[in-house]
């Protein structure tokens, strides 16, 4: 799932790239047409994200932050 | 009516920043970090709030006047996809990292990631000297715009002495949490003020399809890419959003979440609220080209107040201010926070013989602060740099130095020597394609369309890899200690 999800991201960061509609005046929905995409894309942006933190998320994480750790040597608590 | 409008909200924006202090414990993993205790909404006002600078209001208005509708695709929406994922990859890990080992700053992480005290030094030279341009657009934004929404009844320099003193005054009594409170409340104001103004002065305009009619009849390259827009230009200033992931600010605001989880709704939402931030001010730099045709290069940038001095003067004018003035300072609190931090605990105390009380921590973090707000102002007022081209620079430069945030997190071979000559790298280059842009606010790499950032990001990845390639590896033992 998090290989297909971050694949998703990639198809959006080329999707991004929209020249085929470079030189186009229409509006979509009461707006200029690459001012529309662009927002649009942002949603979908927004629910590839949702789908990240629910299907793909790094809950390992939160247990490596409190592994007992006595060689640090950081200044927090070396001086 | 609209100094008294500003004065209310500094007086409320002080106001919450002096009430977070009943929760101060006095020391200094509280005053820098605010003792790890950061929720999910105040994380996410706090990084996207500390992320949209009078940039964001002002710098892309300026640009949606000479390049129309397509500024929002080249910054805003590329920004809505680089910085969650930035933040899902490198600010998660870099959250549980600095939690594990007590890190205050990201120079730390990366010292001991790397065993290397010439990087501590280095890394600390280019972070605030990257800062430091980034901190002038407030400053400078500030004074420009209570100039012009009071008539210039108040000089430049008045409005960026108050901004600093406002920030200086909550950030001494809040600490992080003081300015991740004050953040919140900032950013949700220049969100609803950002959306007021856009439905009130297009309102007065006749309405968006009025407005648009009008602007396809006598602008029309504003509602394309079109000739504006370089596609080459558009495709490397992909790369420009990836310095959220080396501000010392943002990385500050990453290790304040209480739990790996508070970042969920950060993904999520962050995107949402850059379309929410950007759309306003580049319609309303569209319109504003219509009624103010001619203006040149950094004059743009004031096209906003300009728009409200004809439309909705008076009480709007004062709320845009307030909105601009929020815009400036939920940035500028972070970021000199963000360095008092650095200079308290990169050098100070990483360089000090004796070790130093609770007291003595935050202290030298206060005094920081002020001497930070001290110089930028300094030098706000000698300053002639539109605001947009100090962005950009800045900008430039951390997205440059993101490969050794990769590195030190995922990178198992990466060694000392490569992280150094990566910064090395982002210096020269940075330098060399900085003189080569001065004065020149479309400067791309020899006329090609390639943003400078495409290149230095290029030669710093490899230099980043080589030499880790050719050089001693850290041991297995050392590696352990950060990659898993």
């Amino acid at each position: 799932m998090k290989r297909w999800l971050f694949g998703a991201l990639a198809l959006l960061f080329v999707l991004h790239n929209d020249f085929w509609q470079w030189h186009d005046p229409r509006l979509a929905l009461g707006l200029p047409i690459g001012l529309t995409y662009h927002l649009i894309w942002v949603v979908a942006v927004s629910v590839v994200m949702f789908l990240l933190v629910t299907k793909a998320w790094p809950s390992h994480l939160e247990t490596d932050s409190s592994q007992p750790d006595d060689d640090s040597g950081q200044q927090s608590s070396d001086s | 009516m609209t100094l008294a409008i500003i004065a209310v909200y500094m007086v409320l924006v002080i106001a919450i920043g002096a009430s977070s202090n009943r929760l101060f414990t006095r020391t200094g993993e509280d005053y820098f970090l605010a003792t790890r205790s950061i929720g999910p909404f105040v994380l996410l006002m706090s990084l996207f709030g500390t992320n949209m600078t009078a940039f964001a209001l002002l710098g892309s208005s300026g640009e949606a006047y000479h390049a129309g509708i397509g500024v929002f695709g080249l910054m805003a929406a590329i920004s809505a996809l680089v910085i969650p994922t930035t933040f899902f990859v490198v600010g998660t890990r870099a959250w549980a990292i600095g939690k594990r080992f007590a890190y205050r700053t990201q120079i730390q992480f990366f010292r001991d990631r790397w065993g290397s005290e010439p990087l501590n030094l280095l890394l600390f030279v280019v972070l605030v000297g990257l800062v430091l341009p980034y901190l002038l657009i407030g400053v400078m934004a500030g004074g420009i715009t209570l100039s012009q929404v009071t008539n210039n009844l108040v000089p430049q320099w008045v409005g960026g002495l108050v901004i600093c003193l406002v920030v200086l005054t909550y950030v001494t009594f809040g600490g992080l949490r003081g300015t991740a409170w004050v953040n919140t409340f900032q950013t949700l104001v220049f969100m609803v003020l950002g959306a007021a103004t856009v439905i009130v002065i297009i309102g007065r305009m006749g309405g968006l399809e009025a407005l648009l009619a009008r602007a396809a009849e006598e602008q029309p390259q504003l509602l394309v890419r079109g000739d504006l827009h370089s596609k080459l230009r558009w495709i490397t200033y992909s790369f420009i959003p990836l310095s959220a992931g080396m501000f010392p600010h943002m990385f500050m605001h990453w290790l304040s979440a209480k739990k790996v989880e508070n970042f969920r709704l950060t993904l999520v939402a962050y995107p949402l609220c850059i379309a929410a931030v950007w759309l306003p001010p580049v319609l309303l730099g569209v319109a504003g080209h219509l009624d103010f045709p001619g203006l040149i290069g950094g004059q743009s940038n004031g096209i906003l107040v300009q728009l409200i001095g004809q439309y909705a003067p008076g009480v709007l004018a004062g709320l845009l201010g307030a909105g601009v003035f929020a815009a400036v300072m939920s940035s500028l609190d972070s970021q000199v926070l963000s360095l008092g931090t650095m200079f308290t605990e990169d050098i100070v105390r990483r360089y000090r013989r004796k070790a130093m009380t609770e007291a003595q921590v935050i202290l030298s973090g206060r005094l920081f602060v002020a001497a930070i707000l001290a110089l930028v102002y300094g030098i706000s007022l000698v300053s002639q740099r539109s605001i947009f081209d100090l962005a950009t620079w800045s900008f430039t430069g951390f997205a440059s130095l993101f490969p050794i945030a990769v590195g030190a997190i995922f990178w198992r071979r990466s060694t000392k020597e490569g992280a150094i000559a990566c910064v090395l790298t982002v210096m020269v280059l940075w330098s060399y394609f900085f003189y080569q842009g001065w004065g020149n606010r479309a400067y791309t790499v020899g006329d090609t369309g390639i943003m400078p950032v495409a290149i230095i990001l290029l030669a710093s990845s490899t230099a980043m890899i080589v030499v880790s390639l050719v050089t001693r590896p850290p041991s297995d033992e050392d590696i352990a200690r950060f990659i898993s």
